[in-house]
């Protein structure tokens, strides 16, 4: 509990959290809805603006980051000294927008700033391939170009992903943003909450985020995370289901090698097997660098998957077989989930979409549409070149693994 | 949250402003039952109290402020008496401030040079003065939206006059401008010279224009009007409506519509800077081709319910467009979708925008150029409303017939001297609005060669050294 919450004098449970945005409507939502329920956000760490950044990230990033800076510091401040063992930072925002994309690269810049040596851990929410915002492309691009260098490590959410998991999983018909929060709330959640896995070594405070990042970040020039998370279902069809771990780890094996986020819809067919002593081409299933499973309810502890899922054909030669791969355990179950996997991976999952919204803007960029927008307000040209270098170099690294 | 002020310039600005401020009031009304003053009403009215002659502003407490009396963030400016003294012996006489009504009594005689110039000159200091009071009575100003016609003296001239004092003074607020643009056959024989003449300040002083037709109104008003005369049950008419009352409606609820999600709650928000953000790549292509559906007049006079996706189908149908134009066969640059309702989520959304997508074309470099938005709470009366604010290139045509009507007059010089004779206008200016729109006729005709012929090249990608 004590990870995530701060225990008040009321016996309410408090966030520590500190929320940041242009405009008030997002937040106001956020701290309504937690009325009734055990734990609530602390009045004052709330920072709110009122005209929002308009969807433009060179507003968020050159006009409103220098007027909030000193009172974002001294909120998270506040908030750290709340702690007993201060583990890290983990930055929620999106990439389509002005405020969460302009104003997150910002911050995250801030974080590295003033606090080198904690860990920040970056999950970010990529935009639907069919539009919701005409420049998030561009947004995007500028965003990670800065991110990518400041955190320790980005784990890319995709809406169009957590859509289909509502759609087909989790059978809902008309699958709202509401849904689809709860799906990344639970796929970040099975990474997050802490598992004491060493009981020798005696340690009861986990310092997850610390963890997670020497575990999959060995090299600066791979920081991309991706998740996945099994099973997924809907309250009603969960009492006829009967959990055993071997098809659990079956289907989130076949996720990790054809790189598919749900365990519908699989393509069976990718295996790792060598036909006669040849290699397979690497570009029929996915590459990792490296990758972590948490394994979550009875029986875990038990239950073996490092040889499977430390296929030596699945890493590059460069990584030591150690390195490669780890497993965590806890025989605690997860939201009413009598077992489940999750898999947090850094590989080449996350060319497909980086290529997709690289490819876009550039053609944008090379229309010169919008740019006077960004212009405006301080960004120029090379900025822009900058930040699509950035990622390109990104996207090469992966592809040549 | 963000306030906005309303300026109705002339006799089509005002009436058209007339219809809005009371579809706001009836819409607040009706979604803020327990008469609080809160955010949502703030982004188009002052609570005030009024002591000895004087109103003041009362300042907005978290939550718990009662309604005493409303006033509106507007200006109302009229080179005629007419129809602001009828607004002001109305119902709606009292969310006016007198000292925010600008007027003469000689009118303009539907003559540019007279509105831009003449009374251009001459209130200008006055305007300035009144905007920048509206301007300070706002915690936190967000755009100003203009409305007047294009083809009179009036609100063409004097309005667009207007847009360089905004221009001046707060170059960060948005200008957002609703023009009407006159019929083919308009009664006006000046009309094409004031409407080339506007729309020449309107492409370099404005952030964004909604231009509207009236016969596209006409159009959609026959439509409504026929469906609920045939329905089952008779509808009855508003009281005391007049003949332009229905079309002026859709106008306001065109305005509404947009600023629903600034003022509602919704699960994707949308501000007036984010359209503009999205809808405009170049500074000089703002023009915005707006459509509605379900059509609706008011609570009473609309269309029967149809199915959400069957709504969303009919909004690119060039019925239901408040231009003249059909979309539908031109490029798009991007469009925005803004949806109010309770129950329509994202799903809905993304099915129907894949599903159009299909049959609309969007330029090369913007093939899911879409902004999309939703608003919990529908228009009274409606289950649902979908807006389109499309940034198409059938405006060209529009623009095209202007120009073709203004160079039959212009070629002749017939009734230049009317404008020469006016001080402070000079010739040039006709032949300048001439090449502007000229200019941006050929952008838009540039564009849609290059994406419909297939002809566009993709730049190749950042090579890595």
């Amino acid at each position: 509990m004590k990870t995530f919450f701060n225990d008040t004098q009321c016996g309410k449970h408090e966030a520590r959290s500190v929320m940041i945005d242009m405009e008030p409507k997002a937040v106001n939502w956020a701290v309504q809805d937690t009325t009734g329920k055990e734990w609530r956000y602390a009045k004052s760490q709330q920072f709110v603006q009122k005209s929002g950044s308009g969807n433009n990230w060179s507003y968020g990033f050159k006009v409103h980051a220098p007027k909030c800076k000193d009172a974002i510091i001294d909120l998270i401040r506040k908030e750290i000294e709340k702690c007993d063992y201060f583990g890290g930072f983990l930055l929620l925002m999106s990439l389509a927008g002005g405020t969460g994309s302009g104003l997150g690269a910002f911050v995250g810049n801030v974080l590295r700033d003033n606090f080198p040596r904690a860990t920040v851990l970056n999950p970010v929410v990529c935009p639907y391939t069919s539009g919701e915002v005409a420049v998030q492309n561009y947004n995007a691009v500028l965003s990670l170009s800065h991110i990518i260098a400041v955190s320790d490590a980005v784990c890319l959410l995709h809406n169009n992903q957590l859509h289909e998991i509502c759609h087909r999983l989790l059978g809902i018909k008309q699958v709202s943003f509401h849904d689809m929060n709860k799906v990344a709330a639970h796929q970040l959640a099975s990474v997050l909450l802490p598992i004491i896995q060493d009981k020798q070594s005696g340690s009861r405070f986990q310092n997850v985020l610390n963890d997670i990042a020497s575990a999959l970040v060995c090299n600066s020039r791979y920081k991309m995370l991706d998740l996945k998370c099994v099973p997924y279902m809907s309250p009603h069809t969960m009492a006829f289901n009967t959990f055993q771990w071997e098809g659990l780890a079956k289907r989130m094996f076949q996720m990790m090698l054809t790189d598919h986020h749900m365990d519908e819809g699989l393509n069976w067919r990718t295996t790792l097997t060598r036909p006669h002593g040849k290699t397979q081409r690497s570009s029929t299933y996915t590459k990792y660098v490296s990758s972590l499973l948490f394994m979550r309810g009875q029986g875990s502890t038990s239950y073996d998957l490092l040889t499977q899922f430390g296929d030596s054909r699945l890493y590059p030669t460069w990584i030591m077989p150690a390195c490669r791969n780890s497993v965590w355990k806890t025989e605690l179950p997860f939201r009413g989930y009598e077992k489940c996997i999750a898999f947090l991976s850094n590989g080449t999952s996350c060319v497909k979409s980086l290529n997709v919204l690289t490819e876009e803007a550039w053609d944008m960029f090379g229309s010169k549409a919008y740019l006077h927008h960004y212009y405006k307000y301080g960004l120029e040209e090379s900025d822009f070149i900058n930040a699509f270098a950035t990622v390109e170099n990104v996207i090469y690294s992966y592809k040549t693994l | 949250m963000t306030q906005s002020i309303m300026i109705q310039v002339g006799q089509c600005g005002n009436q058209i402003g007339c219809r809005f401020w009371d579809q706001c009031l009836h819409e607040h009304a009706f979604y803020s039952k327990n008469g609080i003053y809160d955010d949502a009403i703030s982004s188009f009215f002052r609570n005030t109290e009024t002591y000895s002659d004087e109103t003041y502003d009362l300042p907005m407490r978290t939550g718990s402020n009662k309604i005493n009396k409303l006033k509106a963030r507007a200006i109302l400016v009229d080179m005629e008496e007419g129809v602001i003294n009828e607004l002001l012996q109305g119902q709606l006489g009292e969310i006016f401030d007198s000292k925010q009504l600008i007027t003469n009594s000689f009118g303009s005689g539907n003559n540019w040079a007279v509105g831009n110039k003449e009374y251009g000159t001459m209130y200008r200091e006055q305007i300035a003065e009144q905007v920048r009071k509206a301007a300070e009575l706002c915690d936190c100003l967000q755009c100003f939206f203009v409305l007047h016609s294009t083809g009179g003296g009036t609100g063409s001239g004097l309005g667009t006059s207007l847009l360089s004092i905004l221009q001046d003074e707060f170059p960060e607020v948005y200008r957002f401008v609703g023009a009407v643009y006159p019929s083919s056959d308009d009664d006006v024989i000046t009309s094409p010279y004031n409407s080339m003449l506007a729309t020449y300040e309107l492409t370099e002083k404005a952030d964004c224009v909604l231009p509207i037709n009236n016969q596209a109104l006409i159009n959609i008003c026959n439509k409504v009007q026929q469906a609920v005369r045939s329905g089952k049950f008779e509808k009855p008419t508003e009281k005391n409506a007049k003949p332009f009352d229905a079309m002026n409606n859709l106008v306001a609820n065109v305005i509404l519509n947009m600023t629903s999600s600034s003022r509602f709650e919704g699960s994707l928000n949308v501000d007036l800077n984010e359209i503009v953000m999205n809808l405009v790549p170049f500074p000089k292509q703002h023009y915005l081709v707006s459509s509605l559906s379900p059509l609706y007049i008011s609570k009473d006079v609309a269309l029967p319910p149809r199915k959400l996706d069957q709504a969303f189908e009919d909004l690119f149908s060039k019925d239901h467009q408040l231009m003249l134009s059909d979309p539908r066969h031109s490029l798009y640059l991007a469009c925005a979708l803004m949806v109010r309702g309770k129950n329509v989520q994202t799903s809905d959304l993304n099915r129907n925008i894949a599903k159009l997508s299909r049959n609309l074309s969007f330029v090369n470099w913007n093939q899911e150029g879409w902004k999309t938005g939703l608003c919990n709470l529908p228009p009274i009366g409606q289950q649902y409303s979908l807006l389109a604010l499309a940034n198409n290139t059938c405006i060209r045509h529009t623009f095209t017939d202007l120009k073709d009507r203004f160079v039959k007059l212009y070629s002749r010089k017939a009734h230049v001297h009317h404008y020469e004779k006016v001080d402070g206008f000079e010739s040039l200016l006709f032949d300048e609005s001439l090449n502007s729109l000229t200019g941006i006729i050929k952008e838009y005709e540039e564009m849609e060669k290059t994406t419909l012929s297939g002809t566009a090249q993709s730049t190749d990608r950042l090579q890595l050294v």
